[in-house]
């Protein structure tokens, strides 16, 4: 059952074996599992409750619609805008249907260096495999890659460099180009479509979804937590109180919003919740192309180029991904807030977009304040800096290789790079905050796993130490950056947590 | 003039406070940060003037605090007497009578209605977008062709209400006179830019010196994005720009099946 705001008209008290904060890749799939075990569930989720007919594909509608913050989030100092989906579904709905699986070497660290328990990369291909055909994972065919996205595989070729089509959660894709504005053909595999659904048919006894519903706090008794405070958007602009009852709590909201709702729950026990964040940073570069490209027309990201990332090379990097937007979205990847940005617009059909998706180092940090309630504050160290130059110059070098006329950087004083003569403007242009302009679509980290309590915020299976039957599960946990698009990892990962606890249910739930 | 200053802040304060106290703090609140902020000069002069501590900038530490109170750092060669002490124990009583007159005067502009206020964001709006996106150029349209305000009006509309205060507020301190004043040496709103209407130059120049100053990136940042919603969104952009989204309820024209699959399922159909 999906109960929206404006069902409610009164004050709402829920008991429930599991509430769960958040309705996205853990969210969706904790409630499932722990319905699946028999467990009744509460699931809260702050945005609005839309199925696909609700998708106009119309930026000045979905955005407010499915963003968080209608799409206006930003770091500080810094200034890069972060995309989270705001949405029952929560960032699947609105992201590109890529699907990595966590890398070895990455998921070597967590072992090795946070001694997280369980997460070898032969455990966790159990996890994987499970998740996978739920959300119908395959391979990008050949004839699926539009100009764009043969631009990206054509340049990493003539170059020699390793690279392959994306994996995505998709069926039968109509290749319609704005998966980041909901998909309104259903084929994309996102929470909306599967583990949301088949929940809803399956257990719709056991499952209650509250959806237009804001988590305000964990309330506890002592080490153990005993549910959630939430307020509900309700008919008539007015708000209602939602208390929930629980044995057992799940913080599934993403890493600001857990990070958050931790904090204003004064449960920052050991002062390590919101610490540790990175976000992929992800510096666009377009590349100007003498025919028309219309990279809009086709699958946004189908085609990817690992040669310098975690995947091939087992330390941080980037990996450089073919991306396009529609318009609005994509003029905030140009220069210029003066009358320069509609110039270069007026060449969007001719323009690749590639963007080199970071693997940086966590040193953001979540706090309480600031207009919305929480800040993500965030800067790139003096390694990620460099590697983001890098990252640009081999995005540059690629779209040259492909026949680019000229390519410009997202620097927001305007850079055009001519050849590779030119690719030292990038460096000296720098990525300091007031040099350049960069989108992220992936928060994660703040609320760190790790073996021991000590520099860590969670344990192995995401219960929060210091706590009986409190356990954070999203991006959130991940003790370092993955390098790759996260939704694969936080499914899996989800699940683990779910049979985890489904296994030691009178442990953490104190009772049968 | 620093308690004019501090006024201007206050009243800043104030325009964002009512909107936060309204929805059910203690007024009485703002009072005591007023109160707070006189306490905080009164104190910062007095040591200033006994010597106690020094002024930070821009003059080196040898500058003492008496030197600067009395000379100001001008070649007055003022040193302190009894009718020095007398002056300044007069101009410390009036600080608060500064600060009572520059927050009079934000709040005078606070009593504006609400539609008055509204009228003047919206006009912020309007020229912010208007510079941005003139008429005519590569993409013909301009934002007034496009009715660009009216659309990031409905943003605003819909974003949470103290992110809308946030942007208000933002939006007001970047009309500012003391802002267009630091960014290009006129003492005007920047509403009030460009005394020929159809020119943006000075606007875009103040644009311009925005997006390269450290502090105010993320604000200028977050501008363009919310200005950039209200021009690119429309569909005469779309046109101008080659776009030919979206096109639902009908599938894509350049729709590309790829081979026929057979049904992977019994029952499940065939991509058409």
């Amino acid at each position: 059952m999906i109960v929206q705001g404006k069902d409610i008209a009164q004050s709402v008290l829920e008991r429930a074996d599991v509430c769960i904060v958040g309705s996205g890749a853990a969210g969706a799939i904790l409630a499932w599992e722990m319905a699946e075990m028999g467990r009744s569930v509460v699931l809260l989720e702050k945005g609005g409750y839309h199925p696909r007919n609700d998708f106009n594909q119309r930026e000045e509608d979905m955005i407010p619609m499915l963003y968080k913050n209608s799409g206006l989030q930003f770091t500080l100092p810094t200034g890069f805008a972060v995309a989270q989906g705001s949405c029952v579904g929560g960032s699947t709905v609105v992201n590109d249907a890529v699907c990595f699986r966590t890398p070895d070497a990455v998921l070597g660290w967590w072992t090795d260096q946070y001694k997280v328990d369980g997460v070898d990369p032969g455990t966790m291909k159990r996890y994987f495999e499970k998740v996978e055909p739920r959300i119908s994972v395959g391979v990008v065919q050949p004839f699926e890659l539009n100009r764009n996205n043969l631009i990206l595989k054509q340049g990493s070729e003539k170059l020699g460099w390793s690279g392959a089509p994306n994996s995505r959660n998709c069926k039968n894709c109509r290749q319609c180009g704005l998966c980041h504005l909901g998909c309104s053909y259903g084929t994309k595999q996102s929470m909306l479509e599967t583990y949301i659904p088949d929940t809803q048919s399956k257990h719709g006894d056991l499952v209650k979804i509250y959806a237009d519903t804001t988590a305000t706090s964990v309330t506890r008794s002592g080490s153990r937590a005993t549910g959630v405070i939430a307020t509900v958007a309700g008919t008539g602009d007015r708000t209602f109180s939602l208390s929930v009852k629980a044995k057992l709590v799940f913080v599934s909201a993403g890493t600001v919003a857990s990070s958050e709702l931790l904090l204003r729950s004064g449960l920052n026990i050991n002062g390590l919740v919101g610490k540790g964040v990175a976000i992929h940073p992800s510096p666009g570069v377009v590349g100007d192309f003498a025919e028309t490209v219309n990279g809009h027309e086709g699958i946004p990201m189908a085609y990817h180029c690992d040669e310098f990332s975690v995947v091939k090379t087992g330390k941080r990097g980037y990996m450089i991904e073919s991306i396009f937007l529609a318009p609005y979205q994509f003029s905030l990847s140009l220069p210029g807030f003066d009358y320069d940005v509609k110039q270069l617009m007026s060449r969007y059909n001719h323009y690749a977009l590639l963007g080199s998706l970071l693997h940086d180092e966590n040193v953001g940090t979540v706090r309480l304040g600031g207009p919305l309630g929480a800040v993500l504050e965030y800067g790139l160290t003096s390694a990620d800096a460099k590697l983001m130059i890098e990252g640009m110059k081999n995005s540059a070098r690629v779209l040259l290789a492909a026949g680019a006329t000229q390519v410009i950087t997202s620097h927001r004083k305007k850079t055009v790079i001519y050849s590779e003569d030119d690719l030292d403007l990038i460096e000296s242009r720098g990525v300091g905050p007031t040099e350049i302009n960069v989108a992220s679509a992936h928060p994660q980290g703040g609320n760190r796993m790790g073996g021991k309590p000590e520099g860590a915020v969670v344990d192995s299976y995401s219960k929060v130490y210091g706590f009986e039957n409190l356990f954070v599960c999203d991006a959130s946990v991940f003790p370092t950056s993955l390098g790759v698009n996260p939704q694969l990892t936080v499914m899996a990962l989800a699940t683990r947590a779910a049979e985890h606890v489904g296994e030691n249910w009178a442990k953490y739930a104190g009772g049968s | 003039m620093l308690g004019f200053l501090a006024g201007k802040a206050y009243h800043l304060l104030t325009v964002f406070g009512d909107r936060v106290f309204s929805r059910g703090a203690d007024r009485r609140g703002l009072l005591i940060v007023g109160l707070f902020i006189v306490a905080v000069f009164w104190a910062y002069s007095a040591l200033l003037f006994v010597n106690a501590i020094y002024f930070p900038w821009p003059l080196p530490r040898w500058f003492g605090g008496t030197d600067w109170m009395l000379n100001s750092g001008l070649p007055l060669g003022l040193t302190r007497s009894t009718a020095t002490d007398l002056a300044a124990l007069v101009i410390f009583a009036i600080y608060p009578l500064w600060f009572y007159l520059g927050t009079e005067l934000g709040v005078a502009g606070h009593r504006v209605t609400n539609a008055q206020r509204q009228r003047e964001r919206d006009r912020i709006i309007r020229d912010l977008a208007a510079t941005m996106f003139p008429r005519g150029g590569a993409i013909t349209p301009g934002a007034g062709d496009v009715d660009s305000s009216a659309v990031i009006e409905r943003l605003l509309g819909v974003i949470p209400p103290l992110f809308d205060d946030a942007l208000t507020v933002l939006l007001f301190a970047f009309d500012s006179r003391f802002l267009v004043l630091a960014f290009t040496g006129k003492w005007k709103r920047f509403v009030d830019l460009d005394a020929d209407e159809s020119s943006v130059w000075e606007k875009g120049r103040y644009l311009a010196a925005w997006q390269s100053n450290t502090y105010l990136l993320s604000v200028a940042e977050i501008l363009k994005t919310t200005v950039s919603y209200g021009y690119y969104t429309r569909p005469p952009v779309y046109v101008a720009v080659g776009y030919n989204g979206p096109m639902v309820p009908d599938l894509p024209s350049w729709y590309n099946p790829g081979p026929v699959p057979a049904p992977s399922s019994p029952g499940e159909e065939a991509i058409p």
